[in-house]
């Protein structure tokens, strides 16, 4: 098919409004009568509540409500996976961590909010809480969980043929551990929202910045015991999400706020509120043991990881699932026993973050398997080309593997010989990572996870409205959209709305998390466009007086394929069927015919760096990523996911990590906590792809947008070590690291 | 109280301001210019940048008392007439606009830079966005939508 809408670099339909300012983001909203809401966390991570005294809060001036959880007439809990979080904390209870909330308020100006938090007063008694993964593995150790015997939140194993077998096998076998922090996503818009009730027994409605209308819908209905059906939640355009607003996040706060004081809400976390409050990227230690035969052909794998989880489930077995699964990555090692365990603890909470998992695979496995080229004398790029995996490694839907052709595509922008270093006390490395990233294709079924529907309308004058649950977080997902439905209904994209992230208007679709967005969005739309397209066809063809088959659809025309002289105007067929009540609106739904399967894609990273072995400065000279995208539907905005996905891994690699000592998080600002800046950040960032069209995909495309951050992190980390001709098995690498190797 | 008058995007406005009033709450909250974001009132993100006489500030750090007098520049100022600053287009055209909560800041903050010098090198342009926070782009496609008008 010759598109003429997709594949072409589409400017972003979004990027007007948010270019002007006109873009009302969550926090923007306004309704009249808007009070202002503030929650009150927890003082400690773990601590009895003997006792909450809300009088003297209650009564300054200016405050509507302060909210306990004896106001709260359901359940009181919340969570995904397991609904064990309180709303609010009850007296007697014991707080998890410092983001458990104990009271909200409501007040007149967000000022007065805030001044009545301060007169809230909370009786603790502060426990010792459970601040390591070591600590929670202790037999003595309190229970955060009275379900969850030693603390274990979940444990997810892949085991295949006989690692201790194939190891006797191995002339070559090393072992590694990696330490990966825990890091924050640093979206810059923080939580934030509105809610009202239309009346009495009216709707309650949420507008907030979330990648999932549903789950929260299905949390506030649980917490508050309102029926499902009374909860409109919709998703405003977010400013970022990286999976920091995948679950629940303040929606039920929100909810419980105007519910119980009457009158309209606005939430707004500040930065410290956000970054105690909200799941991180989980901390990992992973242990690697691998072997090869003195041919560089890798036979078996031995993995332990040990994650912290927080206080709360969440994402957990599912990130951490992916971890496991990742430790093998884009090779074929035939004797793998891999094994995650995830503990409880009153540390923050984690949960999604872009690459769910992957990146810290990835890590364990790419500097494992450095260090067996190393203990070979191999080059890194054979050892690992030695063991790429190929068709017949994978699933069918998974093929063609292009491995090969990724690495050259790689070799094109970062091979040849290293560039001079720019000065003396500078030397420069080079350091590449394979990956195989996982894509979510609607299949899981369970948590709510498969089936993805979308509706579309067409009016009478030709224009057309999608209606998707799919949420816009910036990855571009509207654009898409338009793009889709342009093609498929030949019209223009001025045409075209796209309603997304409404619980109520879209059918269900899930989250917007695991790469999915384009991938089961866009099947859904092209399936219900199909629909409409079969109708409007059908009615052109007795417009025409022919066959329904002798007629197609065309820019802005239905025509006869013999004859396309002999066409009428689309929009005419559609005033037709608005007058004929002939219908025009259909909805669809996209399933994976297979349970609990998933869409994978090929990767490799490169990254050149120069580093100064005085200071220990690293300078990112390229950072390369090859991408087989299925199909590219947009360009612009497939390397807009690249290079951000890619450059958020500079900061994992060099910049980032949140401790937390006891509990207690060590950064509350971005000033404690920084992120990469434009001077930071490599001035050529390479993102380019090879386009196998994948047999399910819109188009063939497959997913792509965490995909970025998986391999670049391990191939900086490594690039740093080859110039300077040591390894670093511990994340952030920062200068002093890098000073104290030199040394050392 | 306080009232204070200042030119807000080619416009002389009168508003009353409370004293701590800061110049971030002022235009979101009295004004409803939204477009001006809030990252976190510590002068860490760049997200609430605008142009006071010229110069891209942090509008979290200036009390609005402050601007009497003065000359304030938003988002919603660029636009004319339905014509967009040629650097929002090039935002739009070399694909630099993801979530764009950062977006008006790093405008603002280019604008600024390049009404004072209209050549300026890739350094100049990275030091002059450089506190302005992007978690989305990587910063590619907004250098490259920048250096696109440099003269
Ligand atoms: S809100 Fe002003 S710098 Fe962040
Ligand atoms: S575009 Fe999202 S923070 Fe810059």
């Amino acid at each position: 098919m010759n598109e003429r809408i997709l594949g072409k670099e589409v400017k972003r339909v979004d990027a007007r409004d948010k270019v002007t300012g006109r873009l009302k983001y969550a926090g923007d909203l306004r309704v009249p009568n808007l009070h202002y809401g503030k929650v009150l966390f927890s003082a400690y991570p773990r601590a009895k509540v003997l006792s909450i005294k809300t009088d003297k809060a209650a009564a300054l001036p200016g405050v509507k409500k302060v909210i306990t959880y004896k106001d709260v007439k359901g359940p009181n809990k919340w969570g995904y996976t397991n609904k064990d979080r309180f709303l609010l904390v009850p007296e007697g209870e014991l707080t998890r961590y410092v983001g458990d909330s104990i009271a909200f308020v409501v007040a007149e100006t967000e000022k007065v909010a805030q001044e009545a938090l301060k007169l809230i007063e909370v009786e603790y008694e502060p426990l010792k809480a459970i601040g390591t993964t070591e600590e929670a593995a202790d037999p003595g150790a309190p229970l955060i969980h009275d379900y969850a015997s030693g603390n274990i939140c979940v444990v997810r194993e892949a085991v295949h043929g006989d690692v201790e077998s194939a190891f006797t096998q191995c002339d070559y076998i090393v072992e590694e551990d990696v330490d990966i922090p825990r890091i924050e996503h640093a979206f810059i818009e923080t939580e934030s929202g509105i809610a009202y009730v239309d009346g009495l027994e009216g709707i309650l409605h949420v507008y907030s910045c979330l990648q999932d209308p549903y789950y929260p819908a299905w949390d506030i209905s649980h917490a508050l015991g309102i029926p499902q059906g009374k909860v409109h939640v919709k998703a405003t355009l977010l400013g970022g999400g990286f999976g920091g607003k995948l679950d629940t996040t303040i929606q039920a706060f929100l909810a419980a706020m105007t519910y119980y004081s009457g009158v309209p809400v606005k939430l707004v976390l500040t930065r410290e509120e956000s970054i105690r409050f909200h799941n991180k990227r989980h901390p990992a230690k992973i242990h690697v043991k691998v072997g090869a035969t003195k041919d560089g052909k890798i036979l078996a794998m031995h993995g332990r990881i040990i994650t912290d989880a927080g206080p709360y489930h969440d994402r957990t077995a599912e990130v951490l699932g992916l971890m496991v699964h990742a430790l093998s990555g884009a090779y074929h090692i035939p004797n793998l026993d891999l094994k995650g365990t995830a503990y409880y603890t009153n540390n923050l909470c984690c949960g999604a973050f872009r690459g769910f998992g992957d990146p810290q695979g990835a890590l364990g496995r790419e500097l494992t398997l450095n260090s067996l080229a190393r203990t070979m004398g191999m080059d890194p790029q054979e050892l690992r080309a030695k063991n790429f995996l190929h068709d017949e490694n994978v699933i069918f839907e998974d093929r063609p593997v292009r491995l090969e052709q990724i690495k050259e595509k790689m070799d094109s922008y970062l091979g040849g010989p290293l560039p001079a270093p720019s000065g003396p006390n500078k030397v420069v490395g080079r350091g590449f990572s394979f990956d195989k990233p996982i894509f979510d294709i609607s299949s899981t079924p369970s948590l709510g996870k498969s089936g993805v529907g979308a509706a579309v309308e067409m009016f009478q004058d030709g224009s057309v409205i999608v209606h998707s649950g799919i949420t816009e977080m910036g990855q571009g997902y509207k654009t898409i959209i338009s793009q889709i439905v342009a093609e498929e209904l030949g019209v223009d994209i001025e045409e075209i709305q796209v309603d997304l992230g409404d619980n109520i208007s879209a059918p269900r679709a899930g989250r917007t998390s695991a790469s999915r967005g384009s991938f089961v969005g866009g099947n859904s739309v092209i399936l219900a466009t199909q629909k409409i397209k079969e109708t409007l066809l059908k009615r052109a063809a007795i417009e025409l007086d022919c066959n329904k088959d002798a007629v197609e659809l065309g820019y802005k025309k239905i025509y006869l394929k013999d004859m396309p002289e002999r066409s009428v105007p689309t929009k005419d067929i559609a005033m037709k069927c608005f007058q004929e009540g002939i219908k025009l609106r259909e909805e669809s739904w996209f399933k994976h015919h297979k349970p609990f399967v998933s869409g994978h894609t090929y990767t490799c990273a490169g990254a050149e760096v120069e580093v100064d072995t005085v200071t220990g400065e690293v300078t990112v000279l390229k950072l390369a990523n090859i991408h087989d995208a299925g199909k590219v539907l947009n360009p612009q905005t497939a390397r807009g996911q690249m290079y951000g996905a890619a450059l958020q891994s500079f900061g994992y690699a060099l910049m980032e990590n949140i401790p937390c000592e006891e509990g207690f998080p060590k950064a509350r600002s971005f000033s404690e906590y920084k992120i990469p800046t434009a001077l930071d950040v490599p001035s050529l960032a390479i993102a380019d792809f090879i386009e196998n069209p994948y047999p399910l995909g819109p188009y063939g495309a497959k997913g792509m947008g965490e995909h970025g951050i998986n391999g670049s992190t391990p191939a900086i980390v490594t690039a740093i070590g080859n110039a300077i001709g040591k390894k670093f098995n511990k994340l952030p690498v920062l200068q002093e690291d890098i000073v104290n190797a030199i040394k050392g | 109280m306080q009232n204070i008058s200042f030119t807000l995007n080619d416009k002389l406005v009168k508003v009353s301001v409370e004293p701590q009033e800061t110049l971030l709450d002022m235009l979101r909250e009295r004004l409803d210019l939204t477009g001006t974001k809030k990252g976190c009132e510590k002068g860490d993100c760049g997200a609430c940048t605008v142009i006071l006489d010229g110069e891209a500030v942090n509008s979290c750090l200036v009390l609005a008392v402050q601007v009497d007098g003065k000359s304030v520049t938003t988002i919603e100022g660029l636009e004319k007439d339905g014509e967009l600053d040629p650097i929002q287009q090039a935002f739009i055209d070399k694909g630099a606009v993801q979530c764009g909560y950062c977006i008006p800041g790093m405008i603002l903050s280019s604008k600024a830079l390049l009404d004072k010098n209209p050549s300026p090198t890739e350094e100049e342009i990275r030091t002059s966005i450089s506190g302005n926070l992007c978690r989305c782009t990587g910063y590619v496609q907004i250098v490259d939508a920048i250096k696109s008008l440099v003269k």
